[in-house]
């Protein structure tokens, strides 16, 4: 796109803006959707070549859900099967689809699947990478696994990478055994597999020969009556994510059977909810465990663990006080996610494990502020910090500010910190103006200027951005972590 | 050493060889010519326009080069919001300027630059309606009130934000 020789003009005029070729304004439209949030239908009907720019870029329009809205503002919401059929058409390749029905069989007659094959023709997903599917949670969801059945059937998966089943049937997935073979034969680049607990059972060759070519699977047992992975060799396996219900009572009894997982190449894990760790995972397992994502983790486990590989520790929610628990003689890294709970910091003093601290993720939370004095020892060896704003706060608590920058009576804090990047909240009822964001920027410009002439440590990387993700919506995990964690690269 | 560069109007231009190679077209022309005090031809940018050029250029003449390489790096980059003061003053300059730069630096292939000129045209749009992006631009609307309502009704499911 940008070694366009050739300066194809939209079209000859005497309006500046039009002299911009296509691939310029498909870049602008690209910021106007994904950087700013901003409407799709807006540029569409300004002029006919705008109309033709949006409608001619694929990845304005790669990423679909249907039928149910999942509140992901970048994401092409289409509400019916026809609607579905004009956005394919306008997506190209690499798709990200989400199939979501919404209503039962009846509202989704033969005819008007048929209709939408004609349209899309029946190997409709061969060029979908990432594929999630979706049932609702109330008794239609039988009804709505046989329309998703009859519109995935037909179709090959020769692009898919990434497949999320999130379903509340038993087995609903593995009903038509016909497409669990397909997934496991002629789905050769399908390596992430997302289920819940049901889409495991029952076992089954199909499923086995699936679950032994994926590298990554997440099993998410939220909600859901749990039941086990099945006992199958998972040679590929190097990353495994387990999400429990929150507010177990301890629970020894290995429901997911994790004590006979055989992946003999699984090193990386993210566990999230109550485990009884030790017992959970045979020494084997945790022996070569090099990377350990734990969000807020319960354990009922006595005694230390040894994880004597471990080289990355990620810790988010209230996971904190597990960390006493661990010995991990090689630890490089730490990151620390810290949401409502500071005063858990305090405890981190006893630690045995002094790796580098190389993120600290802070969501802000004003009241909440007064404990970070009690966590001076993971501060002082921090290296890179991150502030998430949400709902109705929209500038850094002036006690981190002069921690940041020092002043007249203290030298600046954090003394190796290099990277300090910052997400303020744009959404709902505190959109920013453009005064507001650049009074955002100057003021840490100057905290950062404060920094260098008082002697605190180079900041090297000072980044600012955008969110819209609200609080609760997070909360409920309706949204995506990146709107407001991502590290962006600049 | 210096480079000489000629606008389409034939206007000269002596520039350092470090700022000139900011330009990835200059920088592969350089290294296909070897050493040479040859004047390199500019003919899709104008005097006035390859000055602004420039001045970028000289400003960001030590920052990193961009290597391109990662598939996700220009999706980062156009996600995220820049800091820099010194870019917002340079851009502000009429739309007719903005766009010459834009084109520019898409012919000379400085992305950095690039980036700064879509994310101007970008915020400029943002938060506002099709007529007032038509009266900012100065666009005519030459859909026919059937052919507008064809498009509200066959695009009524995309968002409306």
């Amino acid at each position: 796109m940008r070694n366009v020789k050739k300066f194809n003009k939209i079209q000859a005029s005497g309006v500046p803006i039009h002299h911009l070729p296509v691939e310029i304004m498909a870049m602008i439209f690209h910021l106007h959707i994904y950087l700013h949030i901003g409407s799709r239908r807006t540029l569409m009907l300004t002029c006919k070549a705008w109309y033709n720019v949006a409608v001619g870029n694929p990845l304005l329009w790669k990423k679909i859900c249907w039928s149910v809205g999942n509140g992901d503002p970048f994401v092409v919401q289409c509400q019916t099967l026809e609607h579905l059929a004009r956005v394919l058409d306008r997506a190209g390749d690499n798709l990200e689809l989400i199939l979501a029905p919404n209503g039962d069989e009846s509202d989704f007659p033969d005819e008007d699947i048929d209709e939408f094959h004609s349209h899309v023709g029946k190997d409709w997903l061969s060029q979908c990478r990432h594929l999630s599917v979706s049932t609702s949670y109330t008794s239609e969801a039988s009804s709505q696994t046989h329309v998703l059945h009859r519109l995935m059937h037909s179709s090959s998966f020769g692009s898919l990478e990434r497949l999320s089943w999130r379903d509340h049937i038993d087995g609903s997935l593995w009903v038509d055994l016909s497409m669990t073979d397909k997934l496991a034969t002629m789905a050769p680049k399908l390596k992430t597999l997302d289920v819940d607990p049901s889409t495991l059972q029952p076992p089954s060759d199909q499923l086995e020969n699936l679950l032994g070519k994926i590298s990554t699977l997440t099993v998410d047992c939220v909600n859901r009556r749990e039941g086990k992975i099945p006992q199958t060799r998972m040679q590929h396996l190097k990353h495994l994510s387990i999400s429990r219900n929150l507010k177990r009572e301890p629970d020894d009894e290995d429901t997911l059977g994790l004590r006979t997982l055989v992946a003999p190449r699984l090193s990386s894990l993210h566990l999230r909810g109550e485990f009884t760790f030790g017992g959970f995972f045979t020494p084997e397992v945790l022996q070569r465990i090099t990377h350990l994502s734990l969000d807020q983790f319960r354990t009922t486990s006595q005694g230390l663990l040894v994880l004597p590989s471990l080289k990355s520790l990620t810790v988010s929610g209230n996971s904190l006080p597990v960390v006493h628990s661990i010995t991990a003689e090689n630890l490089d890294e730490l990151r620390v996610d810290i949401a409502h709970d500071f005063v858990t910091l305090r405890t981190s003093r006893k630690t045995t494990i002094q790796p580098r601290i190389v993120r600290i993720n802070v969501e802000c939370e004003p009241k909440q502020w007064v404990s970070l004095v009690y966590s001076a020892c993971i501060w002082s060896r921090v290296e890179g910090i991150h502030l998430i704003f949400f709902d109705g706060i929209t500038g850094i608590p002036v006690l981190f500010g002069h921690w940041l920058s020092g002043d007249d009576k203290q030298s600046p804090r954090f003394p190796l910190l290099h990277t300090f990047t910052v997400r303020y909240y744009d959404g709902g009822q505190t959109i920013s103006s453009k005064s507001q964001r650049e009074q955002n920027v100057l003021h840490l410009q100057s905290l950062k200027r404060s920094r260098t002439r008082l002697g605190g440590s180079n900041l090297g990387r000072l980044e600012v951005g955008w969110h819209c993700a609200k609080n609760d919506y997070r909360a409920m995990g309706d949204c995506m972590p990146e709107w407001w964690m991502t590290e962006w690269k600049d | 050493m210096p480079v000489l560069l000629v606008t389409s109007d034939n206007e000269q231009f002596r520039v350092e060889k470090v700022v000139a190679q900011r330009s990835v077209l200059i920088k592969n022309m350089l290294e296909d010519v070897g050493e040479s005090d040859q004047p390199i031809p500019l003919p899709n940018v104008t005097a006035p326009v390859l000055k602004k050029v420039l001045e970028y250029c000289d400003h960001h003449q030590t920052d990193p080069l961009p290597t391109g390489d990662e598939p996700s790096a220009d999706e980062s980059r156009k996600r995220t919001t820049d800091i820099s003061e010194w870019d917002q003053k340079f851009i502000t300059v009429d739309q007719e300027m903005l766009f010459e730069i834009i084109l520019a630096a898409n012919y000379l292939d400085i992305k950095p630059l690039l980036d700064v000129g879509c994310k101007t045209v970008a915020n400029m749009i943002k938060g506002k309606s099709p007529e007032e992006i038509r009266k900012l631009f100065n666009i005519v609307n030459d859909f026919t009130p059937e052919e507008e309502a064809q498009i509200k009704k066959e695009n009524e499911w995309a968002e409306d934000r």
